[in-house]
């Protein structure tokens, strides 16, 4: 469980987050959607310890690592794997060692050891015969896979993914978010997906925290989204006539 | 102001470059890499410039010394000195400047806006120390042993030159080169080979380093690191001329 207090960041005198509080729970898809720009890439990138907040605290399982425990955050990230929006995965190393690559710096593990590992991770992702590809010769989807296989490959306990099904097509897109939702029960981890995509908010969100102009508007699961009386958190879910449809008749 | 804040923020960059070293194991596997890459992407480029070079100072030295009273061995005296102290490291880094800089830093700009250098950080690399120190190492190593080779190939190219113009004979031009030999000045041009890789390596990447935004600012911050490492090259060779001869 992942819980953040008081979160505020600025970029000189624009504010991106404003005093957010949010839990992510062990075990479940916890997602962060929001419109573009409203500052979900601010906040995952705060909660793994790559951008400092301006103040509040963010606390993983107990451990605090914000304010002077940053060095508790070099533990940590041992036990983490992100999935970065354009994927991130190295343009110089290939498929096979761009997913040991985390192998490497967090274990001892043999060069062998490390092979048979990627490769399970690769079929855990449904990949086949790319280990010698280099990320310039994969289409976008199996990219994201790759990164995927990447953030899981040393079994970390906490799992971040900015936007994981953006540009992608709606059932490649469904394949990748059941793929996450998989992973994260199996290994029961804590699981922080942003996301501005409604269909992965019904296929997978377990717990949902909205983001409205750098402040947290709603939270909740998602069957109570269909309940909520909120404008902002309407506008964003609800502007296509289908997805109107589909509040009315839950309603 | 803009400029001292600027070299306030290059030194803190080189600072993290020997921060925390990597593990051995990847710091040695990117070393082999950049070496095989500033090699393989520099060589050809030295050769042919260097043997051109060579060929052209020898023929207009033997042009301007129409004078019967100036010895011959002169051609291959003044050939070698030029390459010596001067071409074979300054220019030919000012060169390697515009090559080698400008691809570190569209590599490194291009890591930076695609969250690799996001990545790597957020696996517990300090990315300014993988990323720019194997290719600080690489340049130390093979710029010296460029200088070198390129002095060898210019002086080559003189002789082929010079000899197939029929402007100086084999003996005057090997005369020439065995004329007032000082060592001193491949220890002084050795010690500038070493300044400016330093240089082109660690500019380049500050710059690649910090660019925000777009393919357009990975552009931009190319162009002016190769503009500043090439002025910064130029202000070391004064200093370090001014200081070691
Ligand atoms: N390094 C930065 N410096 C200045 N402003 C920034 C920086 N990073 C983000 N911002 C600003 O913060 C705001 C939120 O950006 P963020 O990338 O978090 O949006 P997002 O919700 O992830 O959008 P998208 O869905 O398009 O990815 C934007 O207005 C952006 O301009
Ligand atoms: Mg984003």
């Amino acid at each position: 469980m992942i819980q953040i207090s008081h979160i505020t960041k600025h970029f000189d005198a624009k504010a991106v987050l404003q005093d957010i509080n949010a839990t992510f729970q062990k075990g479940k898809v916890n997602l962060i959607i929001g419109k573009s720009g409203s500052g979900k890439t601010v906040l995952l990138k705060t909660l793994i310890g790559l951008i400092t907040a301006d103040t509040g605290t963010i606390n993983y399982d107990g451990t605090e690592i914000t304010g002077k425990n940053t060095k508790n955050m070099t533990q940590i990230r041992k036990e983490m794997g992100v999935v970065f929006q354009g994927g991130a995965l190295f343009d110089s190393l290939n498929v096979l060692d761009n997913i040991t690559f985390p192998l490497t710096l967090f274990s001892t593990a043999t060069e062998k050891e490390k092979q048979r590992k990627a490769h399970s991770a690769l079929q855990r992702v449904d990949l086949r015969d790319v280990a010698r590809l280099y990320p310039s010769e994969l289409s976008g989807g199996m990219k994201k896979r790759v990164a995927i296989a990447r953030a899981i490959v040393h079994q970390p306990k906490y799992l971040f993914c900015d936007e994981p099904n953006s540009g992608l097509d709606p059932l490649t897109a469904t394949l990748i978010d059941n793929l996450l939702s998989e992973i994260t029960h199996e290994n029961n981890i804590t699981a922080v997906i942003n996301t501005h995509d409604m269909n992965s908010v019904f296929e997978i969100g377990e717990h949902i925290t909205f983001i409205h102009q750098g402040r947290k508007q709603w939270e909740g699961n998602r069957q109570e989204i269909l309940q909520a009386d909120d404008p902002a958190l309407d506008e964003f879910l609800f502007t296509s006539k289908l997805n109107q449809t589909v509040k009315r008749n839950a309603k | 102001m803009k400029i001292l804040e600027n070299i306030g923020a290059y030194l803190l960059f080189i600072k993290k470059v020997f921060a925390r070293p990597e593990r051995r194991q990847v710091f040695l596997r990117e070393l082999t890499n950049e070496l095989e890459k500033l090699g393989l992407n520099s060589i050809v480029l030295v050769i042919i410039i260097s043997f051109f070079i060579g060929a052209v100072l020898t023929l207009q030295t033997a042009y301007n010394m129409s004078n019967p009273l100036l010895p011959r061995y002169l051609i291959g005296y003044l050939t070698r000195e030029t390459l010596l102290l001067e071409f074979s490291s300054t220019i030919v880094s000012l060169i390697l400047a515009g090559k080698i800089g400008s691809n570190i830093a569209s590599e490194i700009g291009t890591m930076r806006i695609t969250e690799q250098i996001d990545a790597l950080e957020a696996m517990g690399v300090n990315p300014v120390s993988y990323l720019v120190g194997p290719k600080i190492a690489a340049a130390l190593v093979i710029n010296p042993a460029l200088y070198i080779f390129s002095v060898l190939v210019g002086i080559t190219g003189g002789f082929i030159a010079g000899l197939s113009a029929g402007s100086v004979n084999y003996d005057d031009y090997i005369n020439g080169l065995h004329f007032e030999f000082n060592p001193y000045y491949v220890t002084y041009s050795i010690i500038k080979t070493l300044a400016f890789a330093l240089i082109f390596t660690t500019i380049p990447a500050y710059y690649g380093y910090n660019t925000r935004g777009g393919a357009l600012e990975v552009g931009r911050a190319s162009t002016k690191a190769v503009v500043d490492s090439s002025i910064a090259i130029l202000v070391a060779n004064l200093v370090l001329t001014k200081i070691l001869l």
